[in-house]
């Protein structure tokens, strides 16, 4: 190509009228390499394994090197590929056009392990030296801020050596990605895995709820820990990590909810910030008389999380008025699941962001709304990181996936599988809309909210919908619905993908670069992502153990091929090899950059200074002087005891009745003015 | 203008008077005619009337003849930690006739251990005696009690209430919870009133008051500190909404902020029923002077919602006046000489709150709405008067120039210029917030009841003149909407009701043990534990 061009130039050339004839020579001035003032600076390049022809984004045909008619440069300069390159060609067809596969491609399409010694081995059932050992060869690195092609070697759990021609020991297992996406793996926000509740716990234990997770493509969980009220949060703490230090296949960490306030719970915060790795924390404005906190509350909350460095999550829902809405509901009847998103309508939700917002930017502390469930309270968030506020806001989901109109079936036990706090919006458009803020970036992640009661547990409010434990599935389901919702549909490309399910959760809960993103020394959790895979979400084959799927006949494009963690394959070829108890816990550290830069910034500005006055030395009215005279008509249905300021006659007035017209200051006897000499005047005392 | 005989104005023809050559203005319209007055009410409006002789007459040629304004919003009898304003009824009042305004609406105050009825008596009996000119009252609601419904009953059926305040600030004082909000909304909507609310968030307030005094920010700057506008935004949002979720028509007493103003547009966007007030204070001026090294000049303008120290927020707040997205104005006219603000001299939260304004109202709204041409005068009407009226059902009495309406007239010359001053306003307050303030137009002649009480700035007034008006409850004007929303919403319920009976009948094979026998994969706690859920359930939500 580049020959014939120059042919056609050279061809032109001598019709060229002479002003039009470049000084000099006509033909193409040959590029300085070295010294020029374009010129990158020298040996720049010399020892980097990254290949930054593989880094021209969005053209995977265009690259040479990789297709299969590609030069000799590509498989000749590669040891450890020999022989391969036609299949992985072929993959790489694949890859392009989804279905019809080229004839000559025997192989499945997708992925290959293979391991270098023969042997196929695919867990760590080999010798350990081997397993830790991974190679991923031609995968599109995705992270959140660029694309690039390039092979990943893993070693101990940590990603080694990133970069094409890698010089990897012998005897490493290999992964063929041939040409498919390479993501980090999932971050879950918010899970309920395990919790008690009421007696009961949710059927998916960290065990189960942690494998549905992998299957998924999600390979580190944030879980909440929700003490009962009143009792010690730390305690909360470590039986939480009791059980997912069992059972946890994949990586967690902890949230911790804050259901009273009182000061040994701040003493309580303060040592689960500095010592047991936790930085953010849940306060409910729901739940009247059992979880929720006051105003009051809220800012002590805030301005403590604030100083310590955490986020303050929020639970946003006006729980005083659905207190209200409840008791009418079910005064008037409605005893079913649909009272349950009838007594908690959309503005309740919306009022409750505004206001945990609005305390937030009075204490300077970061906020984050969990569960952003309708389209108002994704607004509201959008509205207030426009006028500068530090919000995030956090889909689920549920409320990206489905919309709440299945209250209304007349199956009870689908309608109860939907309940969950706050409601899923029955307007059917919402899932859209949400979806449309998270690729914007007004909101930043999601979350889950796994929290599975079995039907039988849910019927506990067969009469009565305001005792259905609430919660819904969708930490298997997340990754592939918001690839299906937004990727697919063309709101979102595929690294904001990436930042949405993982690594702006790794940003904020101050988890990066360690997870979130795929680079040297980051940790090994990575999804070989495939775009075309089709699935159908439905309880028969999910992972979880609840017996109804809230996405059931949902088809949803875009699936993990292989789900590795820890630098082991923990799914492949739709098999899943998980290690209960192998997840380890991640402690968060405070003051995530992040989150906590602008705070910090603020924090300098916003000093406040009184003004200097000087002393004032006018008249002061004497407040001591109480009314004389009998009390006024008391009443005798009296407020609630509220003791208060001096009782004030009312029938002692100010004021005498002389009918004057004049101007003049009228003042009773009753009041003593002290005035100073010369009579009235405006007081001043100019300092 | 001519007389009969300055002496005798008063006693003789004092019912009779006819207003030649003006231009009558309304809400809708403007037409030059001519208006005779009998009794008090306006008996004949037209061209060429036919009157007896020998009565008085005004001349109005090149002149405005507007129905008398309306303040919505005063506070003449306030008790604040034992002390009651410098401008009682007959202060306050005389100095609202001097501006233009022929009709108060006076919020009552129960102090502490005062049933509602009681300070209901205790203000009528005050504004009976000191009142100029009509007045009618609002009730506070500072205080939940289980007999609330009754007291709310007994005032909006025997006594002509039909507005309610409650307080969304004022902690552990006069402060509602979110619940008690929804109760008393849910009243007033049966009762068919209307609910007004002091909307700042209180906890937050109390929160910001004591750090501020921690920082040893003590004077007047440390009141505005401790109430930003989004801590008033925020309230004017949940008042919204609980106003909508109980369907009770709402209305924003003294909105002060953009934050605030722009909520309440939003939400009339969305087709609630809310109504704004501003009032003068937050129309004329700005909450820069807080900041004043004169703690006298930064006391004097402590009022909460405070004055906003934002400059451009009068100018927003007149455009949306303007626009129709805020409805009403206000004065809150709440007077404390500044011997009684220095009771807060060393500590900001004790000042007594309150600013003036109930002279200057009609002044400042045409001069910064009319004059500047933001809103022409049939607007001008529209929210200085006839809005009020309509909102609290006085209307066509009041607010409005028409035959059969009460005689409150002023006759208004838009020429008029007008410099704001303590020296010459008819307050005993000795500062005058709007102190300097130039303002072209102003009242020439004002008519109360059919007799002239202020002419050429001369007063005639009569303490205890003035008259009660009652009102009666379901406004139209609020609630139309309000009953077709009750409808509407009744239908549906029943509806997904009969819907939920319906559906009740497969349940019968869905597994419904209330005692959750087993987790079907194995959680061993649930089936260990007796089936106490049930029970706290029931403690959880239903309390």
């Amino acid at each position: 190509m580049a020959s014939g061009r120059r042919g056609w130039d050279s061809s032109h050339e001598d019709d060229l009228p002479v002003y039009l004839a470049r000084p000099g020579t006509t033909d193409q001035v040959p590029r300085q390499k070295y010294g020029g003032m374009f010129c990158n600076v020298e040996g720049a390049f010399e020892s980097k394994t990254l290949d930054f022809d593989a880094l021209s984004v969005g053209q995977r045909g265009a690259k040479t090197p990789r297709s299969s008619q590609g030069s000799g440069r590509g498989s000749g300069s590669r040891p450890g590929v020999e022989g391969d390159t036609p299949r992985r060609g072929q993959g790489r067809e694949e890859g392009r056009e989804p279905a019809p596969a080229s004839p000559a491609s025997p192989a499945p399409a997708g992925v290959e392990i293979r391991s270098a010694t023969g042997k196929e081995v695919l867990q760590n059932l080999g010798p350990k030296d081997k397993s830790d050992r991974l190679l991923i060869k031609g995968g599109r690195i995705v992270n959140d801020d660029q694309s690039f092609y390039a092979d990943i070697y893993m070693e101990d759990g940590l990603i080694k050596q990133i970069g094409d021609n890698l010089i990897v020991p012998g005897g490493v297992k290999t992964i063929e990605a041939n040409g498919k996406m390479v993501i980090p793996g999932g971050i879950d926000v918010h899970t309920h895995f395990q919790m008690p509740y009421k007696g009961m716990t949710t059927v998916d234990d960290f065990f189960q709820g942690t494998k549905a997770a992998l299957a998924g493509g999600t390979t580190m969980i944030i879980d909440h820990v929700v003490p009962e009220p009143e009792a010690s949060l730390t305690e909360a703490y470590e039986k939480w990590r009791e059980w997912a230090d069992g059972k946890s296949c994949c990586d967690y960490a902890l949230h911790v909810d804050i259901t009273h306030w009182n000061d040994s719970v701040k003493q309580e915060v303060q040592n689960l910030i500095k010592d047991k790795g936790v930085n953010s924390f849940m306060v409910y404005m729901a739940y009247k008389d059992l979880y929720q906190v006051s105003n009051t509350e809220l800012y002590e909350i805030f301005t403590c999380l604030g100083e310590l460095g955490a986020i303050a999550q929020v639970h946003a829902e006006n729980g005083d008025i659905i207190a209200q809405e409840q008791t009418r509901m079910l005064e008037m009847g409605i005893t079913g699941p649909e009272g349950h998103v009838l007594s908690r309508p959309e503005e309740l939700e919306a009022e409750a962001v505004f206001r945990a917002i609005t305390i937030a930017s009075q204490t300077n502390c970061p906020l984050y709304v969990t569960k952003v469930m309708s389209k108002s309270a994704a607004d509201i968030i959008s509205q207030a990181r426009k006028k500068g506020n530090v919000v995030f806001g956090e889909p689920i989901t549920a409320s990206l996936g489905t919309d709440g109109t299945h209250y209304w079936s007349k199956n009870w036990a689908k309608a109860a599988a939907f309940v969950t706090s706050p409601p899923l919006s029955p307007d059917p458009t919402t899932p859209d809309y949400i979806n449309s803020l998270l690729a914007s970036g007004d909101l930043q992640l999601s979350g889950s909210a796994h929290c599975t009661f079995s039907t039988a547990q849910k019927a506990i409010g067969k009469d009565n919908f305001t005792a259905i434990p609430e919660g819904t599935n969708g930490v298997e389901e997340r990754m592939s619905v918001i690839w299906d919702k937004a990727v697919a549909t063309g709101k979102m490309d595929e690294n904001q993908f990436v930042a949405v399910t993982s690594t702006n959760a790794a940003k904020i809960f101050n988890l990066y670069p360690r997870k979130g993103r795929i680079s040297v020394g980051s940790d090994s959790d990575l999804v070989i992502w495939d775009p075309d895979a089709v699935k159908i979400v439905s309880a028969k084959n999910h992972q979880s153990a609840a017996e109804y799927n809230i996405f059931e006949g949902l088809e949803l494009r875009g699936a993990p091929l292989v789900v590795i963690c820890q630098g082991k394959i923990m799914l492949e070829d739709g098999n899943l090899h998980v290690t209960q108890g192998a997840g380890r816990f991640i402690p968060c550290s405070p003051f995530s950059d992040y989150v906590y830069k602008r705070i910090k910034a603020r924090r300098k500005m916003a000093d406040l200074h009184a003004v200097p006055r000087g002393m004032y030395d006018g008249p002061v009215f004497d407040l001591t002087t109480t009314p004389k005279g009998g009390t006024p008509v008391g009443s005798t249905r009296g407020s609630p005891t509220r003791p208060n300021p001096p009782v004030r006659n009312l029938h002692q007035s100010g004021f005498s009745l002389s009918g004057t017209q004049v101007d003049e200051g009228v003042r009773s006897a009753s009041k003593r003015i002290v005035a100073p000499p010369g009579g009235r005047s405006n007081i001043t005392s100019l300092s | 203008m001519s007389f009969q005989g300055k002496k005798n104005i008063p006693r003789i023809t004092s019912d009779r008077l006819l207003i030649k050559g003006g231009k009558i203005v309304n809400d809708d319209q403007s037409f030059y005619a001519d208006l005779y007055v009998e009794d008090g009410l306006i008996k004949q409006i037209g061209e060429n009337l036919i009157v007896p002789g020998g009565i008085k007459t005004i001349d109005a040629h090149g002149l405005m003849v507007l129905p008398g304004g309306v303040d919505v919003h005063t506070r003449l009898q306030m008790p604040v930690l034992g002390m009651t304003p410098a401008d009682d009824f007959c202060q306050g009042t005389k100095a609202a006739l001097a501006g233009g305004t022929t009709m108060i609406l006076d919020h009552v105050f129960p102090d502490t251990g005062v049933s509602l009825l009681a300070a209901y008596e205790q203000w009528r009996e005050r504004a009976d005696s000191g009142a100029c000119c009509d007045y009618s009252l609002h009730v506070d609601v500072p205080r939940w009690h289980e007999s609330i419904r009754e007291e709310l009953e007994a005032l909006v059926k025997d006594k002509g209430v039909n507005s309610f305040l409650v307080f969304m600030a004022y902690k552990d004082r006069y402060q509602c919870t979110d619940g008690q909000m929804y109760e008393i909304f849910s009243i007033i909507r049966d009762l068919g009133a209307l609910a007004q609310v002091h909307a700042e968030n209180g906890d937050i307030v109390e929160e910001e008051q004591k750090r501020l005094l921690e920082l040893g920010i003590t004077g007047p700057e440390g009141h505005v500190l401790s109430r930003p506008e989004e801590v008033e935004a925020e309230a004017v949002y949940r008042a919204i909404t609980i106003a909508k979720q109980a369907n009770c028509p709402l209305y924003v007493t003294k909105v002060m902020s953009k934050g605030a103003a722009d909520m309440v547009a939003q939400a009339k966007r969305r087709g609630v029923v809310v109504f704004g007030e501003p009032i003068t204070a937050s129309l004329g001026t700005d909450g820069s002077h807080y900041w004043s090294k004169n703690w006298a000049k930064a006391a004097a303008f402590v009022t909460s919602p405070p004055i906003n120290p934002d400059p451009t927020t009068a100018d927003r707040l007149t455009s949306l006046l303007s626009s129709g997205d805020l409805q009403v104005t206000g004065s809150a006219h709440c007077t404390f000489t500044t011997a009684q603000k220095a009771v807060g001299k060393d500590n900001f939260t004790l000042i007594p709150e309150g600013t003036n304004g109930i002279e200057e109202r009609m002044s400042v709204v045409w001069e910064k709405c009319v004059a500047s041409g933001k809103m022409d005068e049939n607007e001008f009407v529209a929210v200085t008067s006839t809005n009020a009226a309509k909102i609290f059902n006085i209307y066509p009495r009041k607010g409005r120039v028409a035959v059969g309406s009460d005689a409150d007239l002023v006759i208004w010359n838009p020429r008029a210029t007008k410099i704001i001053s303590a020296k010459s306003h008819n307050l005993n307050v000795e500062y005058n917030i709007f102190e300097g303030l130039e303002c072209r137009g102003a009242p020439t002649v004002v008519v109360s009841q059919g007799r002239v009480v202020m002419e050429d700035g001369n007063m005639f007034v009569t303490p205890g003149a003035g008259r009660f008006i009652p009102r009666k409850t379901f406004p139209d004007f609020v609630y139309k909407r309000i009953k077709a929303r009750n409808r509407g919403l009744r239908r549906t319920t029943t509806l997904r009701d009969a819907r939920h009976r319906r559906s009740w009948r497969p349940l019968a094979d869905v597994p419904t043990s209330p005692h959750c026998p087993r987790c079907p994969r194995g959680t061993p706690r649930a089936s260990g534990v007796p089936p106490t859920g049930r029970r706290l359930a029931g403690a959880a939500h239903l309390t």
